[in-house]
């Protein structure tokens, strides 16, 4: 192409130039020659075709016109949620919240980034901060990218496109309950047009939960009782409403939390597992929603980061003794689900105690028993359900809720009779039964009012304005519409 | 080293025209012969001296003292003519001469009469007859140069006779049928062309080494030209001033030396990437980092871009190749490893760095940041020369660190503690290892464990060169080893191979070139970035290698995981690159002065990384998996550029043409496989023994295909126009959107040339002004953005079967090119037949439709879309430069060589700034190298905080994140850009000596090491982190007036945000100009009566040293790298060798 191209081109010049330099000027070689190479510089065009896409990626329009790429891309949106990535939305919850609140410490020395989780001196510029941030929305991003992809294409049925839009709307919804409990008010963006979305202020905490309940509304409704996939990796209607009665206990609408958490807990397909550690493993029975957790090296993150390799170390990520303490005698949670290792420090026979996280038990990818990770499970609702009804005087029906996950946990019925009592038991109980999943203790000590109480008197330096995480500093400089959290600059 | 020189204009390519063109050459030279038709000579004497005489009255005048009657014809002569006339006691043919010598008449004498007539051109025949005429003999003889050695190809012309023989290998020319006493010009590319009049046995003429740099010949875009009669700003850098520094990266060697270029090492590793920047930043910054951004500048290598540009080729960061403390999982610009750094810089002929339109415009696109041609030695006709060259030397930290010793340490830490009123029970051996766990008493300088050391460095060079006219050849290969000055086996090696060979046929009409280099490079480092702060451990932390050297994991029960370092140096990894620059050049004369060639070429930068992770190197105290990474990449450029060029020149002037083509493909690609749980280290370094393994890849295309012209024309030696154009095409920009035109006009005047100038200012002996305005482009974005792509996710697992895709870029159709608009001003002197040459270049450039990576908040799923939009940055600067040989004299020779040049940059518009995410990086009006922050007041002495100046005036430690227009404190504070740069040489010989000394100068605001100590992401001082001695200047109680504020482990919230301000406020900026004596060379040249009992020539001895000694108010660290505390600070080398020729 080339070669023929550059000679036909200096054909062209030549009988330009012969014309000229001999001073013939002979009109016709001018004109043959002007045609010759304008002729060719229109072919120019393609001289710099190139394929239409990049050999390792496809193009929006070649996704949408292949149902196993829409597959695909929904994959994506499941794999981004992070179940194996220890930098992963998922376990970067857990940590980060863990440490900021009274469930997690150091046990070895902590980078000073990390460290100022622990200590709650967070900088804007934390860049865990950021990343949190900044992976959230790149899978919002993409989960509106598929919603719209969905709503296009022509590749699969209407069934399937109903119960995907389903699925990414409870994924949508999932990320903003947790962005907002994490950061506050943040921007809700509901379309990949950065035109339309770069400059997004921070919506209004009724805004984003009307979002969310409106998403999960809709979920329910375009999905139906049955898993889509094998386990219970994407979800079912169930899914959406047992979102749906945690969204409602954190709106303080108490009714519709206990009436969606009653429809999972009656649906029957979830009951809570008696042996307290398979709980976690894939195939669960009280799991709502649960991700493969298969990653190359690892199972879950968790089960890497918190579970020591030696019996004999100190774990990094140690629990607190707020969180120990927490336990009630002989539960037998705090035998299974939290970890032990004996220490001697100094050498002298004297050995510490160090609990760490032990529901995820796995910490390489291959072991006897596969872990999967978990998002929603029926111990939860049960939790939502009592706490509801609690609220709702019901105080006899919230006791029996309680009364399930005591029994589970080996423990006698809870002594509590008031409705204060009661409630206060019910939040001791999600302490204990929901510690390390999904920055439950955090979201709970906030949407109780009871986190400078609390945090206060555990932690030095507490200051009310760290129970926000801050909105990252970068983000804030690149899209000057958004305001940061008071107590941060 | 030899350079080229072109001729003059005018005499040898005369004599390949043709008849036609020659007839309306130039009537001058006949003139003479036409005078001589001599006549009887009379007796009478003429004296007369008049002005402004008409002409008629001066025929009276003669006729009166002479008695001779004049004839002529009223049409055809003008009698009004007004003449000068001063003649005294002259015969009267030289009178009528004198008179007549302006004026197209020529005159007879016969018979008491003269006959007045209009000249008339002699007709062909008669010319032939004249010659024939002529007493013709055969001419004989040898050029040589100073030393005595034969020049064989050398060129000798008999002008009258336009014909011309080379010189043979031994430099012995016959020339036949030459007019006797006519003239014979000898010329040889590089040296001083020679007249001198013929006879039959000219014996051995001797040439002299051209001096003139305004003759010198310049490789420009496409073509040659000299200083002398260019209307652009171009700047060489030769292979004498290559040769003299002891760098590994040749983009160094152009440190100071060219006027508007900035060249900065991004690091002291051995292969580390160098920033070049030719008159400022024109782009507007893709990231919001602190780090100034900067435009890259084409790179073109024997006419062929060169594949990588000058881009990281790295794939995986490994220590030199990244400076620590960007946490961020991406790699700033700034970062990486250089592929120059495998181009040997003994191969370098020279550099010309192309800076305005008249030189870039030609480059279309591809032009706006700045052209910079770099061209490779060729083969000399001659006899075959053996040349090596042996170097070896050592280096070391060229500022090094005084960190705090385990007393200060400690004491500092305490008072953190004291300071940060952290309750007991939180000061835990986990939290405080070394003030609860490590002995109190331990000392170790980790400064001097890791960096206070001497590394070595060896290069050996040898070339072989010879060839007769018609073939010549230029082999050569070099070795050179750069070892990293840090403990580990860690080095770069390179090992070159560069060959050259032209051939001419069909007497001259064919000249066939091909050229290839070929080198292979290897870096061992480690596969660790952070290391290179290893040194800022704390100083008490116990010993981490045991007596056997094995790494040490566990102190009593304290793991050291945390501050294992040596376990990095475990860590292999190697960088291997194979570099293939090719060429290959057809040229062909089809018509005197119409030349077609076409330069095919081709370059590849193959790159082999590899990473281990052994086992071993891993702590026990996590389930560590080994793991190996192999990654190949590659970057191939195609290139094919069919030209025409056309020249004619008349009495007049010369006339330049050309027209041309370019196809250029880029291929870049990249494979990664990772390979996770060997069974053993031992087979760490193939994928067969991993366990699991993963692998990705990428591959992007570029096309692009352009055409292009330049047209000039010199008139009279003095008034010189150019015009270039050129059309392009790129694949890069959606259909539509993918053709562009740039173009540029230039003229100059050489106004020495003029009438009475060099009359009147004799001294000056070359004086030009010149201009040019133009276009150019930049189309520097990844290929493949105008659509919205997806791609499969690697290293995971299949999620329930499917391979999970994520989306990899914004959509956005819309974008072209940036265009950027340059006027360039500059005026040429020389004085003293050019002893001194003075430049002054004035420019100034537009950059508009800005074309960027947009800075979009995460929020819309990226960090950046690739558009166009309409800010505006302008450059104006002004350049001066200066050569001067100051004293010329037997023994002893001075030359020097200077420049500075000031750029200034400014954001003249920016629409929608205050909402976009640059609003809090640009103000309209100022450079775009501005930084805003906050105000730095001081440290306050009854808190003990940093303090910022707020917009109202008012003192805080905790100013507003919010621009001062919208009532916070954000004002800009500082002026990155240097305020001026530049560089002074001086050479020195005397007898066989030679001193060279060059110094490289900057006034400029940078980052400095508070910077560092307050980095935001890592510990405070007070923190588990030790610190250079400064830190000590702290605040400790109430009243002191100190320069850091009170030290802080990172539990009180107060020093913390005080500190993360202070990282944005004038606080961290000074100053950070320096000199620096950058390169000493001192060179022995052995008498050769020495050498040539060894058998060789031009033995010489030197000793080169980089870096030697700056001058600096810059505190802490190196001006070079500032604010750059931990990374791999700038070496100072002093080398060693000796080169020979035999």
């Amino acid at each position: 192409m080339v070669f023929p191209y550059s000679v036909l081109l200096l054909v062209g010049y030549l009988l330009i130039f012969n014309a000229m330099i001999m001073k013939r000027f002979n009109y016709k070689n001018i004109l043959a020659g002007l045609v010759l190479i304008c002729g060719l510089s229109s072919s120019c065009k393609k001289l710099i075709e190139i394929p239409s896409n990049p050999p390792n990626k496809i193009a929006t329009s070649e996704v949408a016109a292949d149902s196993a790429n829409v597959m695909g891309a929904i994959a994506g949106i499941y794999n981004g949620m992070g179940a194996t990535m220890n930098n992963g939305f998922g376990f970067s919850t857990v940590l980060y919240t863990g440490l900021s609140s009274d469930e997690l410490t150091a046990g070895q020395y902590i980078d000073p980034t990390t460290s100022q989780f622990l200590t709650n001196t967070l900088l804007s510029s934390n860049y865990f901060v950021r990343n949190l941030w900044v992976d959230a929305y790149k899978n919002i991003y993409q989960i509106n990218a598929c919603v719209e992809i969905i709503g296009s294409t022509t590749a699969i049925s209407d069934a399937l496109k109903r119960q995907l839009m389903g699925e990414m709307k409870v994924v949508r919804a999932f990320y903003y309950f947790n962005l907002i409990n994490l950061y506050g008010e943040v921007p809700l963006v509901l379309s990949t047009d950065f035109n339309l979305t770069a400059q997004l202020p921070r919506a209004s905490s009724d805004e984003i939960f009307q979002q969310i309940i409106r998403d999960l509304t809709e979920a329910e409704q375009s999905l139906v009782t049955a898993y889509p996939s094998a386990q219970r990796a994407r979800p079912n209607s169930y899914v959406a409403k047992a979102l749906l009665a945690k969204v409602y206990l954190y709106r303080k609408e108490w009714q519709k939390a206990e009436d969606q958490s009653d429809q999972v807990i009656k649906a029957g397909s979830y009951q809570l597992s008696m042996e307290l550690n398979d709980v976690f493993l894939e195939g669960s029975t009280e799991a709502i929603w649960q991700l493969p957790a298969n990653g190359l090296s690892s199972q879950t993150a968790e089960g890497q980061q918190f579970v020591p390799f030696s019996n004999n170390n100190v774990p990094t990520y140690p629990v607190t003794s707020f969180l120990v303490n927490a336990f009630e005698a002989n539960d037998q949670r705090k035998q299974k689900w939290l970890g032990l290792n004996m220490v001697d420090l100094n050498f002298n026979g004297v050995l510490t105690s160090y609990y760490y996280p032990n529901k995820y038990k796995n910490n390489r990818a291959v072991s006897a028993t596969t872990e999967a990770y978990m998002i929603l499970r029926v111990a939860e609702q049960y939790l939502i359900r009592a706490e509801a009804r609690a609220r709702l005087n019901k105080l006899n029906d919230a006791g029996k809720d309680l009364k399930v996950i005591r029994d589970r946990a080996g423990l006698g019925l809870s002594p509590a009779a008031t409705q204060a009592d009661i409630l206060t038991a019910i939040m001791k109980e999600r302490q204990t039964e929901l510690f390390c999943e999904w920055g439950n203790r955090w979201f709970d000590l906030k949407r109780t009012e009871t986190i400078d109480q609390v945090l206060g008197a555990e932690k030095p330096g507490w200051r009310a304005t760290s129970r926000l995480f801050p909105i990252p500093f970068d983000q804030i400089r690149s899209n000057p519409a958004l305001i940061q959290n008071p107590g941060y600059n | 080293m030899y350079k080229f020189y072109i001729r003059k204009l005018g005499v040898p390519e005369r004599l390949y025209h043709k008849i036609w063109l020659i007839m309306r050459l130039t009537t001058v030279i006949l003139i003479a012969s036409l005078i001589q038709v001599s006549a009887a000579t009379f007796a009478q004497r003429i004296t007369l001296n008049q002005r402004n005489m008409p002409l008629e009255s001066v025929f009276k005048e003669i006729r009166k003292q002479s008695g001779y009657d004049f004839f002529y014809d009223g049409k055809a002569i003008k009698p009004n003519q007004r003449v000068n006339i001063s003649v005294t006691d002259v015969s009267v043919e030289d009178a009528l001469q004198s008179v007549l010598k302006d004026l197209p008449y020529t005159y007879e004498i016969s018979d008491n009469r003269i006959t007045i007539r209009k000249k008339e051109e002699p007709s062909f025949l008669g010319r032939l007859a004249d010659r024939l005429a002529a007493n013709l003999i055969g001419v004989r003889g040898r050029v040589i140069d100073t030393d005595g050695n034969a020049l064989s190809g050398a060129n000798v012309i008999d002008v009258a006779g336009r014909k011309g023989v080379s010189t043979d290998e031994n430099g012995l020319f016959y020339l036949q049928d030459v007019e006797e006493n006519t003239i014979i010009t000898f010329s040889y590319i590089g040296y001083t062309t020679k007249t001198i009049k013929a006879r039959a046995n000219m014996g051995d003429i001797v040439l002299q080494i051209a001096s003139s740099k305004l003759d010198a010949v310049q490789v420009i875009g496409y073509g040659t030209a000299t200083r002398r009669f260019s209307v652009g700003a171009t700047a060489t850098v030769t292979a004498d001033e290559i040769e003299k520094q002891s760098v590994s990266n040749m983009l160094l060697t152009l440190q100071g030396r060219v006027p508007g270029l900035v060249v900065t090492p991004n690091g002291g590793a051995p292969g580390a990437s160098v920033r070049v920047q030719i008159r400022g930043q024109n782009t507007l910054q893709n990231n919001l980092n602190a780090f100034a951004p900067y435009d890259q500048p084409l790179f073109i290598i024997d006419g062929v871009p060169f594949a990588p540009q000058n881009s990281k080729i790295n794939v995986l960061n490994t220590f030199g190749s990244r400076d620590p403390g960007a946490n961020t999982s991406t790699l700033t610009e700034s970062d990486g490893f250089s592929a120059f750094s495998s181009i040997n810089p003994a191969n370098i002929e020279s550099i010309t760095i192309l800076k305005d339109a008249d030189a870039t415009s030609i480059y279309g696109s591809q032009g706006s940041n700045g052209v910079i041609l770099i061209t490779t030695k060729r083969g000399r006709a001659g006899k075959t020369d053996f040349a090596a060259k042996v170097e070896r030397g050592v280096n070391f930290v060229a500022r090094p660190l005084e960190m705090l010793n385990t007393g200060q340490y400690l004491e500092l830490r305490r008072e953190a503690i004291r300071n940060d009123q952290i309750p007991d029970d939180w000061i835990t051996p986990m939290m405080f290892p070394d003030l609860t766990v490590f002995d109190q008493a331990k000392y170790t300088n980790w400064y001097k464990q890791f960096y206070d050391r001497t590394s070595n460095n060896t290069v050996a060079n040898a070339s072989v060169s010879g060839g007769s006219q018609a073939t010549s050849f230029r082999i050569s290969g070099g070795y050179s080893k750069a070892n990293y000055n840090f403990p580990g086996n860690f080095a770069d090696e390179l090992y070159s191979f560069h060959s050259s060979v032209q051939h001419n046929a069909f007497g001259d009409r064919l000249n066939v070139e091909f050229g290839t280099d070929y080198s292979y490079e290897k870096n061992n480092t480690s596969g660790s970035p952070n290391v290179s702060q290893a040194f800022t451990l704390a100083p008490n932390v116990p010993d981490l290698l045991d007596s056997q050297g094995n790494l040490v994991w566990k102190y009593g029960d304290t793991w050291l995981s945390a501050f294992q370092q040596y376990a990095y140096l475990k860590q292999a990894a190697k960088l291997q690159n194979y570099n293939l620059n090719t060429h290959f050049k057809l040229g062909y004369k089809i018509l005197k002065g119409l030349k077609f060639s076409t330069n095919i070429g081709y370059s590849r930068v193959g790159v082999n990384q590899d990473s281990n992770t052994p086992l071993a190197s891993l702590t026990p105290q996590y389930a560590g998996q080994s793991r190996a990474i192999f990654v190949k990449s590659a970057f191939e450029t195609l290139n094919v550029e069919p030209q025409i060029d056309y020249q004619f020149s008349t009495a007049k002037g010369r006339f330049t043409a050309l027209l041309g083509g370019t196809y250029k493909k880029n291929i870049n690609s990249s494979s990664a496989l990772i390979g996770y749980d060997y069974a053993t280290d031992a087979l760490l370094g193939s994928i067969n023994g991993a366990g699991t393994t993963s692998a990705s890849d990428d591959a992007s295309q570029y096309k692009y295909a352009a055409v292009f012209g330049r047209l000039g024309y010199i008139y009279k030696d003095r008034y010189i126009i150019s015009l270039t154009g050129r059309r392009d095409g790129s694949s890069n920009f959606g259909p539509n959107r993918q053709f562009g035109n740039f173009g540029s006009v230039g003229l100059g005047w050489i106004f020495s040339e003029e009438g009475n100038f060099k009359k009147a200012l004799p001294f000056i002996s070359y004086a030009k002004l010149s201009g040019n305005y133009g276009t150019s482009g930049s189309d520097g974005v990844a290929p493949y953005q105008f659509q919205s792509y997806w791609s499969p996710v690697t290293g995971v697992n299949p999620f329930q079967g499917a391979r999970p895709f994520v989306p990899g870029n914004l959509y956005n159709p819309e974008y072209s090119w940036a265009l950027k608009k340059t006027l360039n001003l500059g005026m040429d002197i020389g004085i003293a037949e050019d002893v001194l040459l003075l430049n002054a270049t004035w420019y100034t450039s537009r950059s508009n439709n800005q074309l960027s990576n947009y800075v979009l908040p995460a929020q819309t799923g990226f960090s950046s879309v690739l558009r166009n939009f309409d800010a505006e940055v302008e450059n104006t600067g002004l350049e001066f430069s200066l050569n001067s040989t100051n004293v010329k004299s037997k023994f002893f020779r001075w030359s020097t060589n200077f420049n500075i040049s000031l750029n200034r940059n400014k954001l003249l518009a920016f629409p929608g700034l205050a909402n976009s995410p640059y609003a809090y990086v640009y103000t309209v009006g100022k450079s775009v190298n501005t930084v805003q922050g906050f105000n730095y007041k001081g440290v306050n002495p009854t808190t003990g905080l940093f303090e910022f100046y707020k917009s109202n005036g008012e003192l805080t430690s905790t100013p507003t994140s919010e621009l001062a227009e919208k009532g916070g404190d954000i004002v800009p504070i500082a002026d990155l850009q240097p305020k001026f740069i530049g560089g002074l040489g001086n050479t020195f010989t005397y007898k066989n000596i030679t001193l060279t000394t060059f110094f490289q100068f900057a006034k400029q605001m940078s980052l400095n090491y508070k910077y560092a100590l307050y980095n935001p992401s890592g510990a405070l001082p007070g923190g588990l982190i030790n610190l250079p001695i400064q830190a000590l200047e702290h605040w400790r109680k109430e009243g002191d007036i100190s320069d850091l504020q009170r030290v802080s482990t990172g539990f009180d919230f107060q020093p913390m945000l005080a500190a993360q301000a202070f990282s944005q406020s004038s606080g961290v900026y000074s100053d950070a100009s320096y000199i620096r004596l950058k390169t000493v060379s001192l060179e022995y040249r052995l008498p050769e009566r020495l050498s040539k009992k060894a058998g060789l020539k031009n033995l010489k001895v030197f000793v080169n040293a980089q870096n030697l000694l700056t001058i600096t108010g810059y505190k802490v660290g190196d001006p070079e790298k500032a604010g750059n505390l931990y990374g791999f600070p700038l070496q100072r080398t002093v080398t060693g060798g000796l080169s020979f020729n035999f």
